[in-house]
């Protein structure tokens, strides 16, 4: 197993086409009778598989690339800057700024989350007894005394946030009960199925890879099909008329956010993902009943996203070049008593005293001068 | 669920992964002289380049994959 630049390259490449594959599955789901939200659960894992995973195995096939990939690798390290043991590449200060960009976002994500953090902390828990009641309700499994219940302005959309400890902030909206159960089961989703722990991780990898647009897609996808998620488990627990009232409940939300809000980047929302495409999704999701009536794997579609997963490692391109004649240095250009003779699968080198030394399937520039012959004897008579 | 979509991935995750597999990132050098043709399955491709110096035969190891010198220096063969 071996990782090069070459190999995290590849990756990249792959990754883009798996965040297209998903992209274009995804939008398809509500027709596709045979890609679930587990079906896309897995093309995402695979995904981030891929993207986590840079390496090449022992049966990865290197495919050489001897223009294309020598010409860029040529422009990326020549050095611009060569001052005595100082040598500056271009190569060198793309990954300086990207290592700076990457650690430049990680820190803001911290920041943006212990600020967020201090924020609930200063205020105070609700106290009604009714939304408690609901709460309890709504995720059963879940113990009160973690989870702390904040209604505030804050947010414009009902938010769950922190790992251990788990906050729910409700925004100043009047929902009805059954609104209410819907989304609170929705948050309570996030936290029992550890959703904030994908965001993580996914956030990380998109700070790691930021300069790559794919991958806001591909956080974008995540937090999505996070969100369908929760909605199917919503769908499991209530009737038909419950669910079409956590529906109202959400188009309560969608009319409440007017200010886009603060929110840390791995904290769930009900409605974090306002792309009216998507929006459309999940209420069609919903409403027609999708999530119950498919299978969840599909031997055929499962197959075929673990065959692209396994072809992804299977190639890889890198550069091919031979050396200059620069590159050679000071040679002889006269024959000098040794020569090449022809074999079927290339040429062997021999010395003056007509002592086998080395083959070679092609000449080399630095031997282009020696004479060639058929057989030894030939050289003998010569 | 979970537990099978777990299963499902760590069985082919050990099909791709051979019982011989080495962390080693080092470059993979290749002694044999023979310029690359075709496939290999080495991240760094390496061959032994040849010239004649002063009527002497010198060799030096060469990475086709980084365009660059391997060895320090010409060896005399």
């Amino acid at each position: 197993m071996q990782f090069t630049i070459f190999t995290l390259a590849m990756a990249v490449l792959w990754s883009g086409i798996f965040i297209k594959l998903i992209s274009s599955f995804r939008k398809q789901m509500t027709v596709l009778p045979y890609f679930s939200i587990y079906s896309l659960f897995l093309l995402l894992l695979l995904c981030m598989l891929r993207i986590l995973f840079p390496v090449e195995f022992p049966f990865t096939t290197v495919i050489p690339s001897k223009s294309v990939l020598p010409f860029v690798q040529n422009i990326l390290y020549t050095p611009f800057i060569h001052s005595g043991y100082i040598k500056l590449n271009l190569a060198f200060l793309l990954t300086i700024i990207w290592i700076l960009g990457a650690v430049f976002i990680i820190f803001k994500h911290i920041i943006d989350y212990y600020r967020f953090r201090h924020l609930l902390h200063t205020l105070p828990a609700s106290q009604d007894a009714h939304l408690h009641h609901i709460l309890s309700k709504a995720a059963p499994c879940v113990s009160l005394k973690n989870v702390k219940l904040i209604v505030h302005d804050c947010v414009t959309t009902p938010t769950i946030t922190g790992f251990i400890h788990p906050v729910i902030i409700l925004p100043n909206i009047n929902f009805q009960d059954e609104e209410l159960l819907g989304i609170l089961i929705h948050e309570c989703t996030h936290y029992t199925c550890r959703h904030q722990f994908i965001k993580l991780i996914t956030e990380f990898i998109c700070a790691c890879f930021w300069w790559n647009p794919l991958f806001k897609e591909l956080s974008s996808e995540i937090t999505h099909a996070l969100e369908m998620h929760s909605d199917k488990v919503v769908c499991s627990k209530l009737s038909m008329e419950q669910q079409k009232n956590y529906l109202s409940g959400i188009i309560k939300v969608l009319k409440n956010t007017k200010n886009p809000q603060s929110v840390p980047a791995f904290s769930c929302s009900l409605l974090k993902e306002k792309n009216g495409e998507k929006l459309q999704q999940r209420f069609n999701m919903i409403l027609k009943n999708s999530y119950q009536a498919k299978r969840k794997f599909h031997p055929a579609i499962t197959s075929f996203m673990l065959s692209v997963f396994l072809l992804s490692y299977a190639f890889v391109f890198q550069p091919f070049s031979e050396p200059t004649l620069t590159d050679l240095g000071e040679m002889d250009k006269s024959n000098s008593g040794y020569y090449f003779i022809e074999s079927k699968e290339g040429y062997d080198l021999y010395d003056c005293e007509n002592q086998f030394i080395t083959h070679m399937s092609n000449i080399d520039n630095g031997l282009k001068g020696l004479k060639i012959q058929k057989n030894v004897e030939e050289m003998e008579e010569k | 669920m979970k537990k099978r979509i777990l299963i499902l991935t760590l069985l082919f995750s050990l099909a791709i992964v051979p019982l011989n597999v080495s962390a080693s990132s080092t470059a993979v050098t290749k002694c044999s002289a023979q310029s690359l043709s075709g496939i290999q399955p080495y991240g760094n491709q390496t061959g032994y380049k040849y010239k004649i110096l002063n009527g002497k035969l010198w060799k030096r190891l060469w990475s086709y994959t980084y365009n660059r010198w391997e060895d320090p220096a010409w060896t005399l063969v």
